[in-house]
């Protein structure tokens, strides 16, 4: 079956039920682990996962697939992502670095939290960066997407997600170093 | 001081860790809804698979009991014959209408047995 069939698989009402079940083990793994990147603690990301897959349901319809399935399942899961981790700063009263901060300084005692003190150490280093470098760096490096695909996912052009990426592995490498 | 260096063929990973068994979880939407919702069914977690586990063990439990063996008929022979030994006030020949030789035979050893 290739993508355009199973799109139209999980349009029709006799065949979506079983097509959900499969587009939901494809991709969830890979998309919570981009979405966890950025909101950070498992319940968030287990509640903004959740909803990706209802959004991506109710709005299939319109997907005009000028992109990958994936590619716009990404769109949608960073644009849920970034609206939750705001929505949850903003009810903390703070800024979504700070929000962040907030998480990471936290992280040590999260049991969904199972990294040294390298791995915590890098994390605090990636919130040094700008939201957008964050992003770029994290799609890069722990998502391992082409830059294709993130241009596609962020409608950023390639040279500029490049330069970006090689910009945010300089200051991570100078934070890692100083601290 | 040796220079830190991000090598993609010695990469850091995450450290991110998900519940026991999270994306082995059965995920449906509910297609009647106005409002769609994703249903998670953990078959671990779902209280409906542990209510579909207990009809299953007391169903099995009971076809096991019913059909195994010829115990449960002699049991009931048994309890048959104690009621009416120990409960009612029948005589010898109103029994032998109720039972057959072979279970008279039974009652007379029970009977000297207990004598």
């Amino acid at each position: 079956m290739n993508e355009h069939e199973f799109i139209q698989a999980l349009l029709d009402p006799q065949t979506q039920n079983v097509a959900f079940q499969q587009l939901v083990e494809q991709y969830q793994k890979r998309l919570y682990y981009h979405i966890r990147s950025i909101v950070l603690n498992h319940d968030d990301a287990d509640d903004v996962l959740q909803n990706t897959f209802i959004k991506v349901f109710q709005h299939l319809k319109n997907f005009k697939q000028e992109s990958k399935l994936f590619t716009w399942m990404y769109r949608i899961a960073t644009n849920e992502a970034i609206t939750h981790l705001s929505q949850k700063a903003k009810k903390n009263g703070r800024s979504s670095l700070e929000y962040q901060a907030f998480v990471i300084s936290n992280l040590e005692a999260d049991v969904y939290f199972e990294g040294d003190e390298i791995q915590l150490k890098l994390q605090k280093a990636i919130l040094e960066l700008p939201q957008k470098q964050q992003l770029v760096f994290k799609m890069r490096y722990f998502n391992e997407l082409k830059y294709e695909e993130i241009s596609e996912i962020l409608g950023t052009s390639v040279g500029a997600l490049k330069a970006s990426y090689h910009h945010a592995v300089k200051k991570i490498e100078i934070y890692m170093l100083k601290n | 001081m040796k220079p830190f260096t991000l090598d993609e063929n010695n990469k850091i990973e995450h450290g991110f860790a998900v519940p026991e068994n999270y994306f082995e979880q059965f995920h449906q939407i509910d297609f009647s809804s106005p409002s769609p919702k994703l249903i998670r069914l953990n078959p671990m977690k779902n209280e409906w698979f542990w209510a579909a586990a207990a009809v299953l063990a007391i169903g099995f439990s009971f076809t096991y009991f019913t059909f195994s063996g010829n115990d449960s008929n002699e049991i009931d022979v048994q309890t048959t014959e104690n009621y009416l030994v120990y409960e009612t006030d029948l005589n010898s020949d109103e029994l032998a209408e109720y039972l057959n030789e072979e279970e008279i035979d039974n009652f007379k050893l029970i009977v000297t047995v207990s004598n």
